[in-house]
């Protein structure tokens, strides 16, 4: 199966006029259109290693990112995102269309992939076992997440985690991961050898960019994860960085309130949480130094055993 | 629908699709009424034998007090004599 970065510049630039790309990404089929050089470019530096399909397989996401028309065009060059026909957001400048893109994918999975309970987290890990890092935007999660695969652990996610209802089981979905701000020199500083997408100043977010995921992780993709540690990081500075374990009740609300879909799921979602945090030791996580934080967590993976994980969710709770 | 971590309990209101965290005797009484509906006097009575505690007007303020705030929670409602309470929805 072809990469996206097997595909020569003209080849890549046809099939996104066309509409006929296909980039399969963990679980999701994702069809992408659009005219735009800036996208082939941003697909080509950062999906350079995410496998193609042929068209005509089902797509979960047809994409298509053109240029605005008519009469906003006299507001500036703007681009409009949309998905499976809808449009979730208004035109933005042209320049942000790949980080368009990105935010338009998580878009997409949080609304529609209900199959899955979807957290606002990151996860790695460390052989089968997962770490979920769950925290709320500016609280380091994607800064420790890009420390933790640059050491070798394997990204499932960086912004999105997957849980799978059926076996409790982490369904990885390894993309960029956006650094934002002074996080991107942090990156730079802990692993100059990584690579990052353009840098686009001067978004509502500051500036950001997109590391590149391992492609190590990206080939890994179809291999789910059980889950092993919940840890909620917060940067602080100042901090010497120190695991607190965290009452494991407090945890399932927090996940609760950071899920996407966890009330409409309803009792699933419920049992799938109560599930995970059975498997779990669960910590709060403050930290300044980037790579004394990774060696803490390296320790912590090292020295725990797996807790055994509860049967399925039929009886995984009283009731 | 609810899961015990060692000594907080996790509760989720199938009804509201909220989820909460009970202590031990939060958890209890709601187990009681999940049981059979009760007013006052009789849930003070039931609770007095689980814990081994003597029933007295303390026990029934601190239940009131419970019943109240599990009420403001939906996790629990009045019956139709307006006395007794059971868990929402049942």
């Amino acid at each position: 199966m072809a990469r996206v970065g097997d595909l020569s510049d003209r080849e890549l630039a046809s099939a996104l006029r066309k509409g006929s790309l296909r980039i399969r990404t963990g679980p999701f089929v994702t069809g992408i259109r659009s005219p735009l050089g800036a996208i082939a470019e941003g697909l080509r530096a950062l999906y350079g290693d995410f496998p193609t399909e042929a068209p005509g397989r089902f797509v979960d996401f047809r994409v298509h990112l053109a240029p605005v028309g008519g009469i906003r065009r006299w507001l500036g060059r703007q681009v409009v995102f949309r998905c499976n026909g809808r449009r979730p957001y208004l035109p933005f400048p042209r320049r942000l269309a790949m980080p368009l893109f990105e935010w338009g994918w998580n878009w997409c999975v949080y609304t529609h992939a209900h199959r899955y309970l979807v957290i606002h987290a990151a996860v790695v890990a460390r052989g089968e076992r997962a770490l979920l890092l769950p925290a709320p935007t500016g609280s380091g999660k994607s800064t420790l997440c890009a420390g933790l695969v640059q050491r070798g652990w394997r990204l499932l996610g960086d912004d999105l985690a997957l849980l799978r209802p059926e076996d409790g089981a982490f369904v990885p979905i390894p993309r960029p991961i956006s650094l934002k701000n002074d996080s991107i020199q942090v990156i730079r500083r802990f692993a100059p050898a990584a690579t990052m997408g353009p840098a686009w100043p001067d978004t509502r977010k500051g500036t950001i960019t997109h590391l590149r995921p391992p492609a190590d992780s990206v080939a890994r993709a179809g291999q789910a994860a059980g889950p092993s540690w919940v840890v909620f990081p917060q940067f602080r500075a100042g901090s010497r960085g120190r695991l607190v374990p965290h009452s494991k009740a407090q945890s399932l609300l927090r996940l609760a309130t950071n899920a996407f879909n966890y009330s409409l799921l309803g009792a699933t979602g419920f049992q799938s949480l109560v599930r995970l945090i059975e498997a779990s030791e669960c910590y709060e996580f403050e930290y300044e130094d980037l790579g004394h934080a990774v060696e803490l967590l390296d320790k912590m993976a090292a020295s725990s055993v797996p807790l055994s994980p509860l049967p399925l969710v039929a009886s995984s709770s009283e009731s | 629908m609810w899961h015990a971590f060692d000594d907080e309990i996790v509760v989720f209101n199938c009804a509201s699709d909220d989820t909460h965290i009970l202590n031990p005797f939060s958890a209890e009484v709601l187990s009681v009424l999940e049981e059979r509906s009760a007013n006052l006097t009789e849930l003070a009575e039931r609770i007095g034998v689980c814990f081994a505690i003597r029933v007295d007007d303390h026990l029934e303020h601190q239940l009131l007090t419970l019943l109240d705030e599990l009420e403001q929670q939906d996790l629990i409602e009045r019956t139709s004599d307006g006395e007794s309470r059971r868990p929402l929805g049942s």
